[in-house]
């Protein structure tokens, strides 16, 4: 078994958010006086499972024999009963400028942990004309880290006792060489910023 | 007194030149070889010395996989340790030299013999006068100094036991009892739950010599595959597997790696299992190198 490389993390200089489109019309109004009345919540993402789980997921596959010949399988160790949902939601302060926040539950194996996240960011839009306008949307992620526990090894009289990555236990790698191929990975998109520019016609 | 056969022509303990291999897998390895590979064997800090016939006119064809070769019995068992092991540094000694077979320090050490020393079975083996290379190696075998991977022989007979024209290895009786020797017989072919091997009707067997038996292994010859038939073919690949533990387990002893080997031998993957044929079963590189527990 190839040992799994770490997860990438992606450029967080994305296209623009479906998100921005959606709230072109209530964000788009004529710069007015807005009453604390008129903030409202949007719910603008919701996801089950992310990047990270599908990671996870990746190294799921597989196992090996120990040298009794009992089989150890990967799913055993890489599978969980919940899956990290995120929610992400957009508070609107005046007609041009919101709040993005927003969590994720996390989520745990017995040899894995996405931790739970905090979403929190901005948006504001700049109106350039009556029917065009730029979005400014950025973001940063506190928390959602993916980590993998070790396992402990025993090889007997050749090997003793060592803590090893539970996944290459079994390889050619000398056991301390293991612990290098740990999945240990950022939230994707931890930082995030997006300049959109929208015209209506 | 009875001196062991040999010619005295000098031959010095050499480096290989680049090894005749190329690092691909070939059909008559087993298939836990390409799993070993897949994961990155790196093979340093591992030197396998093969103690064989280099320099006399006797070639054979066969072919490992990259076309037909002709070379001496030598050349056919380096180049197959080496194919298995591609990473190790490997060493040829041409066994009618006499001298002391030298030990690379701060390696692990790794000797191939397949061949053996004959005498008429009328000899005392206990009266053989080694040369300096056999003594040096029965030395290494007893004290643990380097793994001894030795092909048990093609007489169909217990080892340490005459054959059917009146002659014995007296390497092997000598390598008895040792604690870093590893006698290797043949199977006809890799065996496999689904389909378990049979020994080679050449392969001398473990017998009831529980010291032999405690110290033997087997390994599959596709002698179809590549011309090649005997133990000689089966012990390059346990020394090619000792190598590849090495490198894994770096503080490891030639007693560790020895042990290790006959600890995770299968049973299951031959016919017919006996402790009295097959010794501690065929070796399995997957099991060696994969924990006893993990939690």
């Amino acid at each position: 078994m190839t040992p799994a490389p770490a997860p990438r993390r992606r450029s967080p200089w994305l296209g623009p958010l479906a998100t921005a489109l959606l709230l072109a019309g209530p964000l788009a109004a004529e710069p007015a006086a807005f009453p604390e009345r008129n903030r409202t919540t949007f719910l603008i993402g919701l996801r089950k499972g992310s990047p990270l789980s599908s990671d996870v997921r990746s190294v799921r596959a597989g196992g090996y024999e120990l040298a009794d010949g009992t089989p150890i399988e990967f799913e055993d160790w890489y599978s969980s009963d919940w899956v990290d949902i995120g929610l992400t939601f957009l508070t609107q302060l005046t007609p041009h400028r919101g709040i993005i926040w927003g969590l994720s539950t996390g989520e745990r194996g017995e040899k894995y942990r996405i931790d739970p996240a905090l979403k929190l960011g901005i948006m504001l839009q700049k109106p350039l004309g009556s029917a065009a306008f730029l979005t400014l949307t950025a973001h940063t992620i506190l928390g959602g880290d993916l980590r993998e526990q070790t396992c402990v090894a025993d090889y007997g009289d050749i090997g003793g006792v060592q803590e090893v990555n539970c996944r290459l236990a079994a390889t050619t790698l000398a056991p301390a060489q293991t612990l290098d191929y740990l999945l240990d990975a950022p939230a994707y998109d931890r930082h995030y910023l997006s300049l959109v520019f929208t015209w209506e016609f | 007194m009875f001196s062991a056969r040999s010619i005295a022509i000098a031959a010095l303990l050499t480096a290989a030149a680049a090894p005749l291999h190329a690092q691909t897998f070939q059909d008559w390895m087993s298939p836990e070889v390409q799993d070993a590979w897949d994961d990155g064997y790196t093979g340093q800090g591992v030197a396998i010395t093969v103690i064989d016939d280099f320099n006399s006119n006797d070639r054979f064809v066969g072919d490992l996989g990259l076309g037909n070769q002709f070379q001496t019995h030598g050349n056919w068992t380096f180049q197959q340790a080496g194919m298995i092991a591609f990473d190790a540094d490997m060493y040829q000694k041409d066994y009618t030299s006499r001298g002391v077979v030298k030990l690379k320090r701060r390696s692990l050490n790794v000797l191939n013999l397949s061949y053996g020393m004959y005498i008429d079975e009328t000899r005392d083996p206990d009266d053989v006068r080694w040369s300096l290379q056999e003594r040096s190696i029965i030395s290494y075998a007893d004290l643990g100094k380097a793994v001894v991977v030795k092909a048990a022989g093609n007489d169909a007979v217990a080892v340490g036991e005459v054959n059917a024209d009146g002659y014995l290895d007296a390497l092997n009786v000598a390598l008895i009892g040792t604690d870093s020797v590893l006698f290797v017989g043949a199977l006809d072919t890799n065996g496999t739950v689904a389909d378990p091997a049979s020994l080679a009707d050449y392969s001398n067997y473990a017998g009831t010599n529980t010291d032999v038996q405690e110290h033997f292994l087997v390994v599959g010859v596709d002698g179809d595959m590549t011309g090649l038939y005997g133990t000689s073919f089966a012990a390059p690949i346990v020394t090619g597997y000792s190598a590849i533990l090495g490198s894994k387990f770096t503080t490891a002893t030639p007693v560790d790696i020895t042990n290790r080997l006959l600890d995770t031998a299968r049973t299951d993957t031959i016919s017919g299992y006996d402790v009295a044929i097959h010794g501690q079963g065929e070796a399995s590189l997957n099991r060696a190198l994969a924990p006893n527990s993990i939690r």
